[in-house]
């Protein structure tokens, strides 16, 4: 499979869901790196799901920081601005994120392919392995997370 | 009439916001009832009168296929309007959905505007009388 390819569809799969229903804008930063991941306010959400068909397997890994994640929930459920969510609402939301990038990306792979639940975790560190394809995407604020395909 | 919507998803963000969205589509809503899989879905169908039913297709414990089976099974429920919302694209997989009869399908991610567009679509036919 073309990493290229996959690469660009995995950034319009999470255009689409960020700017349809949680109103945020994201672009790619080139010189991204998985550094910028280390927690710097609070743990990373880590949601993943995996996209199965025949032979083929792809594993989608989002990672989001807790003030992003934070922030688009809270425009998602359409909630006061700085209102503090807890860690279980921030969970199902990464995991609901990582369901519906996967259903896109299903629209780009081909109908074959199926969906696995997603899962999710809370994480203190987090290690994105090599060969991975990672991308970092920003917002318009600056606050960045980062997708792993493998 | 005022319409008992039950909302069947396993992530409580995803109810959350299907149920504001409801509330503000402007339709005449009377309980909006929860539940996060199919098998407790058929619990609250016993406790309460249920208009329509939106519900997801991947959840745990009782998916949705499973839980739209059970209820065109049912005696009671069989006829209950029902509209899907999932990230389900696969062909056999919504073949199977739309088989077994279903009156709308929407796609993850939507927007408010879908949902009160879907439900002020289903107001007006046999199975939901005009409010």
């Amino acid at each position: 499979m073309d990493r290229d390819e996959l690469r660009k569809w995995i950034i319009e799969a999470v255009d689409n869901v960020l700017s349809t229903s949680f109103f945020t804008i994201v672009e790619p930063i080139i010189d991204g790196s998985p550094q910028a991941i280390e927690p710097k306010s609070g743990p990373i959400f880590h949601a993943w799901v995996e996209l199965t068909e025949a032979e083929n397997a792809i594993k989608i890994d989002l990672f989001f920081t807790s003030p992003f994640l934070n922030k688009i929930t809270l425009d998602f459920l359409g909630i006061e601005e700085g209102t503090k969510l807890s860690n279980q609402d921030l969970t199902d939301m990464a995991e609901e994120i990582a369901n519906m990038v996967a259903g896109e990306m299903v629209g780009k792979l081909g109908e074959k392919w199926l969906i696995s639940l997603p899962t999710s975790k809370m994480e203190t560190e987090t290690t994105i392995a090599e060969g991975e394809v990672v991308i970092c995407l920003t917002d318009m604020e600056g606050d960045v997370f980062f997708i792993a395909l493998s | 009439m005022a319409l008992n919507i039950l909302v069947v998803d396993d992530s409580h963000t995803m109810r959350k916001f299907i149920i504001k969205a409801i509330e503000a589509s402007g339709v005449d809503c009377g309980l909006i009832i929860e539940a996060p899989n199919g098998r407790e879905a058929l619990k609250k169908l016993e406790e309460h009168w249920i208009d329509i039913i939106l519900t997801d297709i991947n959840m745990p414990e009782m998916n949705g296929i499973e839980f739209i089976k059970k209820i065109r099974e049912s005696e009671v429920h069989k006829k209950l309007p029902i509209v899907v919302i999932t990230t389900e694209r696969s062909i056999s997989i919504m073949k199977e959905v739309e088989d077994l009869g279903i009156e709308g399908y929407m796609k993850k991610p939507f927007t408010p505007e879908e949902i009160r567009k879907t439900l002020t679509s289903l107001i007006g036919k046999e199975f939901l009388p005009d409010q």
